[in-house]
């Protein structure tokens, strides 16, 4: 088979493997909305939280949090591991990283605050298709990136009026999420089918369970503090915040890395033009 | 714009104060709606405080609504998920009609607690910007040991806020006029249509970094580690009494609930 070929059918089963994901996505928003809001336990992507029991997604949720913790504040303080190995990098924090930080923050928190969210059920449910720009800003911006992003996340909350101690989970969870794709997708490019499968695989399952176990750890952790009861955390919140930004990164970031990709890289500041390792 | 919008410029007792015992003055809150969080009885008082702060603070009757609005949400929401789970606890007060949770007392007490334990620290956490400059903030949050850079980026992100804001109006705007769909009741179709509003606002905004960067340079950002103030932080004997008064009523709050007392047990049984 010529190479022409070959790159047709890796398109087109990467199209297949997208399009399930998206439908199998639509058919758990779908569940959750015949089962309706007030039976979470009978959702579909309830039942792993149903079934395991709030122990189990405890210690899970502990774990995730404390490696989350460690990395973010490790790849703050200039290490990183590359290759297997703790490595130095050199994010220079200049006023070119600063304007990224903000630029990002104003445009991630502005854009959850601006597009508002979509009213799944009205008056109870949304989601935001902003959330689609946190994995995004992570693979383009790198460390910057996810540090605006979190940061972002952080001004939305002040502006929608709640902003509590939650927000410090919500604040290094939503830096996981645009960590996580930046830190482990081999090709950034959106160009090849490899990418987006790799997009799919860190951007949506698994930055979207992460963050998810991260907060909803934090806030059973915190209840003392912040005040929600273990079983609204573990058996709403955490699913659907799974849900949520799984659904929207699935369909609009590949789109949104595709088209954005060339004019960031072109400027000079995609984070692979300027980081360095030693 | 001083954190965007939010803080609103009043001569009020409460804008005076200095940053740091406004900063003093939310962490009292946080530590006495820990304190009575069983009890909504005693809370209420926290909350009761922060309203009076807000009045003295003479905020916008349109923003204090907002937050009152969201509280109504809350303390809904909250009530039910622990009247629910306390219905077997207590005398029965009555029935929830459609969610049939039976409404004990206990169950009443510790749903409205965990009602301020989330409401309170938000309403003063509204206090707090709405009636301190970014600047004095940061000043104070320099003070007691953040990085200057890390509340600079976040300055810098609220100021440029109002641009995002412009940005996007401008671009659902310009799409509209294109006869681009930008709109749609069908979600998904909307999440699609985001596509059209977030390249334009994301590539224009991105234009601005090097812009921004040139100027922070031509400004010395960085060049120096520490960094100076031209309005210096200043604690006046006014702040000395305000201090007092909020740690004696917050651990006055914190002291009758280690002890035991509940405002319902006490005056209502």
């Amino acid at each position: 088979m010529s190479s022409g070929k070959t790159s047709t059918a890796l398109w087109a089963v990467t199209f297949v493997i997208a399009a399930l994901f998206i439908a199998f996505l639509l058919y758990i928003g779908i569940d959750i909305i015949t089962k309706g809001l007030g039976n979470p336990s009978q959702w579909l992507i309830t039942q792993p939280f149903v079934l395991l029991g709030r122990t189990t997604w405890f210690i899970i949720g502990g774990i995730l949090w404390v490696l989350g913790t460690v990395l973010f504040f490790m790849e703050l303080l200039g290490w990183t591991i590359r290759g297997g190995r703790l490595v130095r990098q050199v994010i220079r924090w200049d006023p070119v990283d600063v304007s990224i930080v903000a630029l990002t923050a104003a445009v991630y928190g502005g854009a959850l605050a601006a597009t508002g969210g979509i009213p799944i059920i009205p008056g109870f449910t949304w989601i935001r298709p902003a959330n689609a720009l946190a994995p995004l800003f992570g693979v383009l911006f790198g460390i910057p990136g996810a540090l605006g992003t979190a940061i972002g996340n952080f001004i939305a909350d002040a502006l929608s009026g709640y902003l509590s101690v939650g927000s410090i989970g919500g604040f290094i969870g939503n830096f996981i999420i645009a960590y996580v794709p930046y830190k482990l997708m081999r090709d950034q490019t959106f160009r090849t089918p490899r990418s987006i499968v790799e997009f799919y695989v860190w951007g949506v399952i698994v930055a979207s369970i992460w963050s998810s176990l991260y907060i909803s750890w934090w806030l059973d952790a915190l209840s003392p503090v912040i005040g929600l009861p273990s079983q609204f955390v573990w058996g709403f919140f955490a699913p659907w915040v799974i849900f949520n930004n799984a659904f929207i990164t699935a369909i609009v970031s590949p789109i949104l890395g595709y088209i954005l990709y060339p004019p960031i890289k072109a400027r000079g500041l995609h984070w692979s033009d300027r980081v360095e390792f030693k | 714009m001083a954190f965007t919008g939010l803080y609103v410029e009043r001569r009020s007792i409460i804008h005076r104060l200095d940053a740091r015992v406004k900063l003093i003055w939310f962490l009292l809150v946080l530590a006495a709606s820990i304190a009575a969080q069983w009890d909504g009885s005693v809370s209420v008082f926290v909350y009761i405080s922060i309203i009076i702060g807000l009045i003295l603070a003479k905020i916008p009757i349109k923003r204090a609504i907002l937050i009152i609005a969201y509280s109504i949400v809350f303390l809904i929401i909250t009530v039910l998920v622990w009247a629910a789970m306390y219905q077997d606890e207590g005398v029965v007060i009555g029935v929830v009609p459609l969610a049939n949770i039976r409404l004990t007392d206990v169950g009443l007490l510790v749903g409205t607690g965990k009602f301020f334990l989330i409401v309170n620290p938000i309403t003063m956490f509204l206090l707090l910007i709405t009636t301190t400059r970014m600047y004095d903030l940061q000043e104070a949050l320099v003070k007691i040991g953040f990085p200057y850079k890390f509340l600079f980026m976040f300055t810098l992100a609220l100021g440029l806020l109002p641009a995002t804001f412009n940005e996007f109006r401008n671009v659902f705007d310009v799409q509209k006029s294109r006869g681009i769909e930008v709109d749609s009741k069908n979600p998904v179709k909307r999440i699609v249509y985001s596509v059209s509003v977030f390249v334009p606002v994301i590539i224009r905004m991105m234009s601005y970094v090097w812009d921004l960067s040139i100027v922070l340079y031509a400004r010395g950002f960085g060049a120096s580690k520490k960094r100076t103030y031209f309005f210096p932080l200043r604690w006046s004997r006014a702040d000395t009494v305000a201090l007092i008064i909020l740690v004696l009523f917050y651990g006055l709050i914190i002291a009758l609930k280690i002890a035991g007392f509940s405002t319902y047990y006490a005056v209502v049984r």
